[in-house]
């Protein structure tokens, strides 16, 4: 009997915020906007460039593997083939 | 029944006997053709008998006698199953340095295990043995090993003379320069150039030591040094060493002291005289390669006349003509030459005619894959030399970015860069090159590796 008047309980909360939610909408139109370009001002300075500059960046160095030797390994098995 | 077992028996032992006096009939030859002094054909006559089965200790020492006088070579066809059978210590050396070319360490300790101390290769066994260690990054048991062959090898040096004599110095020089190259490796420079310099000026091996102790300079960053003894192969008496890779190393050398031009003049000159000379070498000698033993009959023809061809054959040919295999290969092909000539009546000559053309071939393979690593050298060097040459240009165009130039322009030296050990006295070189006075060379050229700003009005 408890539970049945809870699920009732329930159930007329659920009708009542979905009752709640329907609510008139009301549309409005964006007003007509007048600009007057020949009164535009910008604030700040106006700074034109005196000479051509281009900000150097710091460029990549590639390096190439140069010749290197590490050992003589491949000489020392020669050597052994020279031997007879 | 029991007659048909007997029977068995009988042709059984008989046929044991028979075998046994087979061998026994064959020793006996093989031991009239050693007192005739026709050593080949003894040997061959020995040895083919032993193919598949160990000879006893007696027979195995009448080998090796037989060894002594004929060479090594004789075994080169021996298949490893063959050569185990024998069991003696010149096919055990034979069968190490087959495994330590093909990387089976293990198998050429076990071979190498065997090698009697007294025994006149124990010291060459010590040098295949120091390169295994080596090959298996054991570096302080190399170390040891190689020194022990340079002590054993100096031990027959003293008790022998002429070439064996020779072979022995070669020896113990390989092993103390196997040493220098352990501690180079190892990045101790500075020790491996005092093992570099245990090797007499006198020696065969000495010009070869020169470019190595020269890249042990350049890692240590005395490029002047580098260069000073790099230039000792323009001497008039190293003018058959000519060595690709002492080029790159020259050019290198000035590339870290900042001068560009004369790195730039170096590789110029590889690519406009080493190069060309190298590619005609290589089309002469293609052009004479349909004929048999061309390399062989190449290294008794005059040195005069080959160079007129080429100036690189006449170094190829005196190289390989001082190398201990060539000259073990040619003692061979003369005693055969020897017992051909003499003719005994026992003599197998049809067996000697057939080995002494085998050995042709071996020597004619041997000097053409010399004539061709040659070339290949020159070939795949001129690729770093390349690369070289970009990272010049590559770094002149990155000053020229930077409005930059060197702060020394090509400065052509000062006493104060030379670096001198307490030892060392100096001398003034005036164009002159003296014996003693060979691969102890400086340069004084000062780096210009330090740059200045560019003024607007410079050029």
């Amino acid at each position: 009997m408890q539970i049945k008047s809870l699920v009732l309980l329930a159930l007329l909360c659920s009708t009542f915020s979905v009752y709640a939610q329907k609510v008139k909408k009301v549309y409005k139109y964006k007003e007509y906007e007048k600009f007057d370009l020949g009164d535009l001002e910008i604030k700040g300075s106006v700074i034109a460039p005196g000479d051509i500059s281009v900000k150097e960046r710091r460029r990549k160095v590639f390096e190439r593997d140069l010749y290197h030797r590490d050992d003589f390994d491949k000489k020392i098995i020669k050597e052994i083939k020279f031997l007879r | 029944m029991k007659s048909l077992i007997i029977t068995l028996l009988f042709t059984l032992s008989l046929n044991a006997f028979t075998k046994v006096d087979r061998k026994k009939q064959i020793y006996i030859e093989a031991q009239a053709h050693y007192q005739n002094q026709d050593y080949f054909t003894a040997l061959d006559k020995i040895a083919q008998l032993y193919k598949y089965e160990t000879p006893d200790q007696n027979i195995q020492h009448f080998i090796e006698e037989l060894v002594t006088f004929t060479g090594t070579h004789y075994f080169n066809t021996f298949t490893d199953l063959e050569l185990r059978k024998l069991n003696i210590p010149t096919t055990d050396l034979i069968m190490a340095k087959r495994n330590l070319y093909l990387n089976k360490f293990k198998y050429a300790h076990k071979r190498l295990k065997r090698m009697p101390k007294g025994h006149r290769l124990y010291s060459e066994a010590l040098l295949v043995k120091g390169t295994a260690y080596l090959k298996e990054k054991e570096y302080q048991k190399a170390i040891k090993t190689y020194q022990e062959c340079s002590d054993v090898a100096y031990g027959w040096e003293k008790r022998t003379e002429g070439k064996q004599q020779n072979y022995f110095a070669v020896l113990k020089e390989t092993c103390i320069i196997n040493i220098a190259r352990i501690h180079y490796k190892q990045k101790d420079y500075k020790l491996a150039i005092r093992h570099y310099e245990e090797i007499p000026k006198k020696s065969f091996k000495w010009p070869y030591t020169l470019m190595e102790k020269a890249w042990a300079y350049y890692y240590t960053g005395d490029y002047n040094r580098s260069l000073g003894i790099l230039l000792t192969y323009n001497s008039p008496l190293l003018e058959s060493y000519f060595m690709p890779e002492a080029e790159v190393l020259k050019a290198m050398n000035y590339f870290k002291l900042c001068l560009y031009e004369d790195a730039l003049e170096l590789i110029d000159q590889y690519y406009n005289t080493y190069a060309p000379r190298s590619q005609k070498l290589k089309s002469l000698i293609a052009s004479q390669s349909s004929k048999d033993l061309y390399y062989f009959d190449l290294m008794f023809s005059p040195l005069e006349e080959t160079e007129k061809d080429n100036k690189f054959i006449r170094n190829l040919v005196t190289q390989v003509s001082k190398r201990i295999k060539y000259n073990l290969d040619l003692n061979s092909y003369y005693a055969m030459n020897t017992e051909i000539y003499r003719a005994n009546k026992g003599a197998n000559l049809k067996l000697l005619l057939d080995m002494q053309r085998d050995l042709k071939e071996q020597i004619n393979h041997y000097v053409k894959v010399s004539m061709y690593n040659f070339i290949n050298e020159i070939h795949d060097l001129s690729t770093e030399m390349f690369n070289l040459k970009l990272e010049i240009l590559s770094r002149k165009r990155d000053l020229a970015y930077k409005n930059k130039t060197f702060k020394e322009d090509r400065s052509r030296g000062d006493f104060r860069n030379i670096s001198r050990a307490p030892d060392q006295e100096f001398w003034k070189f005036k164009s002159e090159f003296w014996a003693d006075e060979l691969g102890d060379y400086s340069l004084a050229l000062t780096s210009s590796c330090k740059t200045r700003r560019l003024q607007p009005d410079a050029n």
